[in-house]
């Protein structure tokens, strides 16, 4: 993604979590952190891990029967 | 004795003085306020001498030990805390973050209150990375109080984010501290500064009172100059706590009797441990490979592929960005000392749920197949960091390149394992390099074990800093 389209993802997200477009420095200083929390997210975008297998199954998922996700 | 050798004695050598008269909690708190006060801001590493406080539990410890009222091994011991607990009777707790200088609590953290209950003695707030560096930080100038400065080489950090409690026991300003680790934030300090220090699993010691940054990967644990010390103090900090619910039902208790089933402990090595490009690194763990033969069957193993630094920093930034959500609202960015990562606390606010919860399920998953791929052995050994201390200049992105945080230290705090750092050598520039045991669930008495006998056939531990009188 080009450096323009994270300016607009990132300002995009920021204004959808604060209710009001932010602009300037602050927004400049977020845009690259944004991609940087982006890339690591990969993996649980689109599930796949380095050795090829899936970290989730294909199926939808069902509960365990004992706890939390 | 002089004053420098009283600096450095061990928990429980201080501790058998203090118990037959022979040395007074007086005198031992005087002598540590002192070298806090003279020695701390030469490596920045103290916030707050809590001089009164520590004078008056100093006293009481005398009166009580003059009675033969003895409260166990902790009893008129003096040490640090690092900035992020929470300390009643006017003590700032800073947070090593600017704005919160002036921060001031009513009630003290879990872990101070149980160190008072056993007797110790309150000398030192320590200094720590801003934020416990919960929003990123690149250099070691990542503090208010400056960058933590190492007592082996002053040209080199000391470490983070708990920089001040390696630094002073480093240095013999106190004879422990409390440090916590969300990422390696005790073992990272421990190894550049070449002391001991155990990260207990996750649930061992409450965490009420402290810094939040990540709740389901925040650990407190001790920070001393030997695996028995670190056992010592894990002992008096740890049990359930009603008021936090992450914490174990059952309190840590020493087992010293703690011994390999078999006659011989059974340790994995990490088949690419020795990739370093400093040489020293790679023949400080060779050598120390050689002495655990002495009491361990070493089988090499390959850490099982997962993403695991992704899963750890997608919790911990999620978490993070609930704990620190007031930071934009407050206009605190601009005052982070570390302004390179300064836009990390709007852009926490934009992690999607979906990739919280999926990391979350994919931990779920870890504990289960590296739980089974631990279970032949009593732990991992790999050397602590693949670096020394970098020095203050530094940018850790280009001198760590991917050593900054080794896989098995990212999963061990993910998955909340126990893990002890001892020194085992020197490398570049006279700075400490440094050996790791990462052990099972529940399992700090093994560790700790290892690492003891680990000490037992080598000085590394006992060895002081130059110029630190």
């Amino acid at each position: 993604m080009a450096e323009d389209e994270w300016s607009v993802l990132a300002g995009a997200r920021l204004e959808l979590r604060f209710g009001k477009p932010l602009q300037g420095q602050e927004l400049e200083a977020a845009v690259e952190r944004v991609q940087f929390l982006h890339e690591l997210g990969e993996p649980f975008r689109r599930p796949g891990l380095p050795n090829g297998e899936m970290p989730f199954s294909n199926r939808l998922p069902t509960h365990s029967g004992r706890g939390r996700p | 004795m002089t004053e420098q050798g009283l600096a450095f004695l061990s928990i429980g050598e201080l501790g058998r003085r203090l118990r037959t008269g022979e040395l007074s909690p007086l005198v031992l708190a005087e002598n540590c306020l002192e070298r806090l006060e003279r020695l701390g801001p030469r490596y920045n590493a103290v916030v707050t001498v809590t001089r009164e406080r520590a004078l008056a539990q100093a006293g009481r410890a005398a009166e009580e030990l003059a009675a033969g009222r003895e409260r166990g091994p902790l009893h008129g011991i003096p040490y640090g805390a690092k900035d992020l607990l929470a300390t009643s009777g006017g003590i700032p707790t800073t947070w090593g973050f600017a704005p919160l200088q002036d921060q001031k609590f009513d009630e003290d953290a879990a872990v101070i209150e149980k160190l008072e209950a056993a007797g110790a003695v309150l000398a030192a707030k320590l200094s720590m990375v801003e934020l416990a560096g919960g929003l990123g930080y690149d250099q070691p100038n990542a503090a208010f109080t400056g960058p933590g400065i190492n007592p082996w080489n002053e040209c080199a950090w000391s470490g983070g984010s708990s920089c001040g409690p390696g630094a002073a026991v480093a240095a013999g300003l106190v004879p422990f501290a409390i440090g916590t680790e969300t990422n390696g934030s005790i073992t990272s300090p421990s190894a550049m500064c070449g002391i001991s220090g155990l990260r207990p699993g996750f649930g061992r010691v409450s965490r009420r009172g402290a810094m939040a940054l990540s709740w389901t990967l925040d650990k407190i644990g001790p920070m001393t100059r030997s695996a028995r010390d670190c056992g010592l103090v894990l002992e008096a900090i740890s049990g359930a706590d009603p008021e936090e619910a992450s914490t174990l039902p059952d309190p840590f208790r020493i087992d010293t009797a703690a011994s390999p089933p078999g006659g011989k402990w059974r340790l994995a090595v990490l088949h690419d441990a020795t990739e370093t490009d400093q040489p020293e690194v790679r023949e400080n763990f060779l050598a120390a490979l050689d002495l655990l033969r002495e009491v361990a069957e070493i089988e090499q193993v390959e850490l099982p592929p997962h993403p695991y630094t992704e899963t750890a920093l997608t919790i911990m930034y999620a978490e993070a960005g609930a704990a620190f959500a007031e930071f934009w609202e407050r206009g605190w960015a601009g005052q982070l000392a570390a302004q390179e990562t300064r836009g990390m606390a709007l852009a926490t606010q934009t992690i999607p749920a979906v990739e919280y919860i999926n990391a979350l399920r994919l931990r779920q998953r870890l504990h289960r197949e590296l739980g089974r791929w631990l279970a032949p052995y009593d732990a991992v050994v790999t050397p602590t960091l693949k670096k020394v201390a970098p020095g203050l200049e530094e940018r850790f992105s280009s001198y760590f390149g991917a050593y900054r945080r080794l896989p098995i230290t990212v999963a061990g705090n993910l998955l909340g394992w126990p893990c002890i750092t001892v020194p085992n050598g020197f490398g570049e520039r006279g700075l400490p390099t440094a050996i790791q045991f990462v052990g099972r669930p529940l399992s700090e008495n093994t560790v700790l074990a290892i690492a003891a006998s680990f000490q037992q056939r080598t000085d590394w531990h006992l060895r002081q800093p130059p110029d630190c009188g």
